[in-house]
């Protein structure tokens, strides 16, 4: 307990340079930007911003980056109070009964609470990955080849059973993910595979590019599509802060969201996704008056809010200590560390303590200024509602191309990210989830290696997966995984708790 | 025969067609065996799986119910896609100013309610503020003008 004090005070004092102060803050003021607006989420926006952070030190880049992330569970909850709209999917439940309160003119105290709720859960899940984290990466220290290989299977299996939409499809895209990573020169021969001639994806497809297609284009295609018009709830906000009575109600919802959330945060699939559904159902179910669910009732914005900020904050727990992103955008912070030179996993915390300990640090600090970012500046979001898509989407457009082309100088890529948006439309249009691709993608080259490596230990012995007590109880999970996925009642309910999405 | 799901039918189609594509470029990359994998073992089993998938997914939209074929809007995204080609074509030879003005003129018409003053006004900002941060502050070797 001691050793996590001190480690936390030397976080602090890397996080707290002006430099990384600034970057936290301009994490968590884009990261608000993209939630507010709908249509342009965080995957999207990482993945666009990922060439700017190599010229950043590796610190103040994954501080950004987590800052963005966090943030925008933030700025999710604005726009699903007042326009009735998720800002996030993160933020769809936010919808039911936020935008009601904002109705009966109760937008302040919503904002108010989802803000309160979010940096309550933000403070407790902080800690949650100083205290777990450096148990978690002790632990993975003794895992060999055939380990990482079976945790790989389990959190990709995870990522299909808590996605949303068709579990065959999410399989496929698993598998395109993992063949798509394939791309390249071969890890031990370095013969080309894949690349049909083409120079720049000798090395293997660049992941920006991949990411900005699938989600930043595919993204704008959509939204384009949508000829939505954004009636923001036109009158002013009065009376931010919520009363006394509204404490008391939203207090436990905070408590019971925030534990939901950090635990599926950590599990494979996204936390920050999932947490708000689970979180709504509870407090749905154990409210002794259901019926005011749907109608404003606040424990219905405090819980979820709070689930999603924790969920989104833990999720850095498996990547942080066992090198092993749980989704999308936490695939996303790997290629911010490869791009740094760091390689994730248990080891960065004896070899890079302060970009460990920082890290955490800073999601402290983002969230105490992301509460300040979203109260008293809820008016500047608002007006930003209101400008036109038809001049957002050209700056956009702009910020892909240019980032993609300043990795390596390479219209080609770019061209190439074309491609992959043309891709990413297409699977959008016959709904597949992209999401499960780029993770797929992410540990692909990982689950390669570490297969054939088992292999070579083994000497072609398939059964060092199952006599290595730690790598066979890993299969059991995702055996039971599977087996979960195949129940019919698990697969109705799975169904249900997901339509309400659409 | 009728099919049922649309969507899945061509979703199936495009990944049998996609692991088509790909053992076509394994091509005799060396599969090896279990205890030595060659380069070709992971390629070629995923592009197995891939076809397998494809045919389970097409196969499916035969039995089961599905969404019919959302309508693909080439009007929008025609020009984003040919402006990003265009972007990519154009930065090396003219640089990042007229990549970039390109990009905003093709895209525009991506846009039902395109205001032309409009976005002549907002795409110099939009230069303005990229040639500002990436090629001043962050000092990317970026051309900005044509060589010659």
């Amino acid at each position: 307990m001691d050793n996590v004090f001190s480690n936390l005070a030397m976080g602090f004092g890397a996080a707290a340079t002006p430099i990384n102060l600034g970057l936290c803050f301009i994490g968590a003021l884009v990261g608000t930007l993209i939630g507010v607006l709908p249509g342009l989420g965080p995957i999207a926006t990482i993945a666009i911003l990922l060439p700017i952070t190599f010229y950043l030190d590796p610190l103040g880049a994954l501080i950004m980056l987590a800052g963005i992330y966090y943030g925008a569970q933030y700025g999710g909850s604005t726009t699903a109070i007042l326009v009735n709209m998720p800002g996030e999917t993160s933020s769809v439940v936010t919808t039911l009964d936020g935008h009601q309160m904002a109705r009966k003119g109760r937008a302040g105290p919503a904002l108010a609470i989802a803000a309160l709720g979010s940096f309550f859960a933000g403070c407790v899940a902080t800690f949650i990955v100083a205290l777990f984290g450096p148990v978690l990466a002790k632990f993975a220290q003794n895992f060999g080849p055939p380990e990482y290989f079976a945790l790989m299977l389990v959190g990709l299996i995870g990522a299909t059973v808590l996605a949303s939409g068709s579990v065959v499809k999410a399989v496929a895209m698993i598998i395109v993910g993992l063949l798509l990573g394939c791309v390249g020169s071969d890890i031990e021969t370095g013969e080309p595979r894949m690349t049909f001639g083409i120079p720049q994806i000798a090395e293997g497809i660049n992941f920006t590019t991949l990411a900005v297609g699938l989600f930043g284009v595919a993204e704008i295609l959509r939204n384009l599509e949508k000829t939505a018009d954004r009636s923001v709830l036109g009158a002013k906000i009065t009376g931010l802060m919520p009363t006394w009575a509204d404490i008391k109600q939203s207090a436990m919802p905070i408590l019971r969201g925030t534990g939901i959330g950090s635990v599926l945060g950590i599990l494979p699939g996204n936390g920050a996704v999932l947490a708000p559904y689970a979180s709504y159902t509870l407090e749905k179910k154990i409210s002794k008056t259901p019926s005011r669910f749907g109608k404003g009732a606040i424990e219905g914005v405090a819980g979820p809010e709070s689930a999603n900020n924790a969920g989104a904050q833990t999720s850095f727990i498996p990547l942080l200590t066992l090198g092993i992103p749980p989704n999308a955008v936490m695939a996303m912070m790997v290629g911010a560390m490869t791009i740094q030179g760091i390689v994730p996993g248990p080891q960065v915390m004896n070899e890079n303590p302060t970009l460990f300990w920082g890290m955490i640090a800073s999601m402290w600090i983002g969230n105490a200024m992301l509460v300040i970012i979203n109260l008293p500046l809820v008016g500047v979001w608002v007006r930003l509602l209101k400008v036109p898509y038809r001049i957002l989407f050209p700056a956009i457009l702009m910020f892909c191309c240019i980032g993609v082309y300043s990795i390596n100088s390479s219209g080609v890529e770019v061209m190439l990210v074309a491609l992959f948006g043309g891709v990413g439309y297409f699977l959008l249009k016959h709904g597949f989830e992209p999401a499960p691709l780029l993770l797929a993608f992410v540990l692909g080259p990982l689950m390669e290696e570490n297969l054939r490596r088992s292999f070579l230990i083994a000497r072609g012995d398939p059964s060092i997966f199952v006599t290595r007590p730690l790598s066979a109880s890993l299969l059991v999970i995702a055996l039971i995984l599977i087996a979960i996925v195949l129940l019919p009642s698990v697969r109705k309910r799975r169904e249900e708790v997901f339509h309400e999405e659409d | 025969m009728r099919v049922r799901s649309p969507q899945d039918l061509v979703g199936g189609i495009a990944l049998i067609l996609l692991s088509l594509l790909a053992f076509s470029q394994i091509g005799d990359l060396k599969f090896g065996t279990a205890s030595r994998m060659g380069p070709g073992y992971f390629p070629t089993v995923l592009a197995g799986l891939t076809g397998l998938m494809g045919v389970i997914i097409a196969g499916r939209s035969l039995v089961l119910d599905g969404p019919a074929l959302d309508r693909l809007h080439w009007r929008q995204a025609l020009p984003i896609l040919g402006a990003i080609m265009a972007f990519g074509l154009a930065i090396r030879p003219l640089g990042l100013v007229i990549a970039s003005a390109l990009l905003f003129g093709i895209a525009a018409f991506a846009s039902s309610d395109t205001k032309w003053r409009e976005l002549l006004v907002v795409s110099a900002a939009l230069i303005l503020f990229a040639v500002g941060l990436f090629v001043l502050a962050l000092g990317l070797p970026f051309p900005l003008w044509p060589r010659f």
